[in-house]
């Protein structure tokens, strides 16, 4: 698993949004995998995302988790479902609506890369 | 070998703060509380089943509090499934009972959630955890959060309001109000709910349970003659997924499946329930169930709420104690409250929460995760 993560986070650091898609049965995952959970193959490859999609769902968070996002209170949260047909989380402005269109760029928030959703 | 298994006994600790108590302590409390009311001893019990503490995590906590409590089971250990632990381990201790493994199974569940040292935020920082590592958690997602971006999705697509929500809330204060052992029961109203704090939007301070201390204890038996003649008739389950970002279909979370498998195995229909005890976490953890499980149409849980479907003289009387919402949430045992007062309505033993035509078949849901995991019962009063 680390060696996938090392590549996704790569990816992300260079502005690219690395995602997996399986040569066997054509279905695409999110969350990384040395297989594919549809069908089991190990036949998965790297695809990067065009950074398009429309949000699904938005939550602004007002109580933080750790004293390091309490000095961004509040921030939103958002699931956006991609044009190939995955969702993932990102940040976002807290005006956005479902089924806005967005598209995706990276932040750093620290030491990590993130996503955020423009709309478009 | 196959047999029913029979409700002999519940327990429970009042819940809220539980000052100079630990995990033990309130386990042991409402251990001894379940066994008074079946009338058996300890030295009865042949199956011993419990969950996590987060206040007190320990590899091995079931044979630890048998060894604590003083009993040396032959059927022993601790499960984890999220809030649905506490359905769960009913629904095992059903099966164990059912096999011929055991005879005579103690659930217990219960943790100090609240007053242990670090306190309500250490909590949420644990709990907080239960995101995806890579793709959730480093976004700052919360508990809260998560069910708030399911509240946002599920209200948009089936046009449930803010209001709606509240009216969960307010009904569970209200049944609160009458059981001597809830966490909070001071009356609230919808603009209460309304105006209180934001936590993670839609949902609002009200909107989410307390962090609470308290335990809870069942004793199954396969001895009706010993029993409350109360019968686990049915039980079911399902897992679709692990993380909102995989509960990517409104529709079905696998609530409808759990409780399909339970009313089926019971020989019931969903007609012939008369009380319902459904995980209550959030309001719209409620609402959403309610509505996947059938007992509201797909948008009208709020207009039943509203109307008096879910009230002590309603259709359906729900949560009579209260709920996670008000009565509390010890973890575990949180998740266990619900049975427990189903049986004492079933018994005739609610005090002045009592119905008054005591129900005949009674539905339990517990829920895991972010609606991720789901454990329904059917209990019949024989």
């Amino acid at each position: 698993m680390q060696a996938l993560i090392d590549h996704y986070r790569a990816e992300l650091r260079a502005g690219r949004l690395a995602f997996q898609h399986c040569k066997q049965c054509g279905r695409s995952q999110a969350f990384l995998r040395p297989f594919c959970a549809d069908c089991g193959s190990d036949r998965v490859t790297w695809r990067i995302a065009g950074g398009r999609g429309t949000v699904a769902s938005l939550s602004v968070v007002h109580r933080a988790p750790t004293p390091e996002f309490r000095d961004r209170i509040p921030y939103a949260i958002l699931l956006v479902d991609l044009e190939e047909g995955l969702r993932v989380m990102t940040h976002g402005q807290p005006d956005l609506s479902i089924g806005c269109p967005v598209r995706l760029t990276t932040h750093a928030l620290g030491e990590q890369y993130l996503l955020w959703g423009d709309p478009l | 070998m196959s047999r029913p298994a029979w409700i002999a006994g519940v327990g429970n600790t009042r819940f809220g703060r539980l000052e100079g108590q630990d995990t033990l302590d309130i386990m042991s409390a409402a251990a001894a509380s379940a066994l008074a009311d079946a009338g058996y001893g300890r030295g009865e019990v042949d199956g011993l089943l419990t969950g996590y503490s987060t206040s007190m995590p320990h590899i091995m906590l079931a044979t630890l509090f048998a060894e604590h409590f003083g009993i040396k089971p032959d059927y022993c250990h601790a499960i984890q499934l999220g809030g649905a632990t506490g359905c769960a381990l009913v629904m095992l201790a059903k099966l164990l009972v059912e096999s011929g493994q055991c005879e005579t199974v103690l659930v217990v569940a219960g943790e100090n959630r609240l007053t242990n040292p670090g306190g309500r935020d250490s909590a949420i920082q644990t709990l907080a955890q239960v995101g995806h590592a890579e793709f959730e958690v480093p976004y700052g997602g919360t508990i809260p959060a998560y069910y708030g971006l399911l509240a946002s999705a599920y209200m948009h697509r089936y046009g449930l309001t803010e209001q709606d929500l509240a009216e969960a809330a307010v009904l569970m204060r209200t049944h609160a109000a009458d059981h001597p052992d809830a966490h909070l029961q001071d009356r609230i109203t919808v603009l209460d709910v309304m105006a209180s704090r934001a936590i993670a939007s839609p949902l609002k301070f009200l909107d989410c349970c307390p962090i609470s201390d308290g335990g809870i204890a069942v004793l199954v038996t396969a001895d009706p003659d010993r029993s409350k003649g109360i019968k686990l008739a049915g039980a079911g389950q399902a897992h679709r997924h692990q993380h909102v970002s995989m509960a990517t279909d409104l529709s079905d979370f696998g609530a409808a499946r759990a409780a399909r498998q339970a009313l089926r195995q019971a020989a019931c229909d969903i007609e012939s329930i008369d009380m319902i005890g459904i995980y209550d976490s959030f309001t719209i953890t409620l609402l959403i169930l309610l509505e996947e499980i059938g007992f509201s149409a797909r948008g009208q849980s709020g207009f039943d709420l509203r109307s008096g479907r879910y009230g002590r003289g309603g259709r359906l009387p729900l949560n009579t104690h209260g709920g996670l919402l008000s009565f509390g949430h010890s973890g575990v045992a949180g998740g266990m409250a619900h049975l427990v007062e189903l049986c004492r309505q079933m018994a005739g033993e609610a005090e002045s929460r009592q119905v008054a035509r005591r129900p005949g078949v009674g539905f339990i849901h517990g829920d895991g995760g972010v609606l991720s995991s789901h454990v329904s019962l059917v209990l019949t009063q024989e």
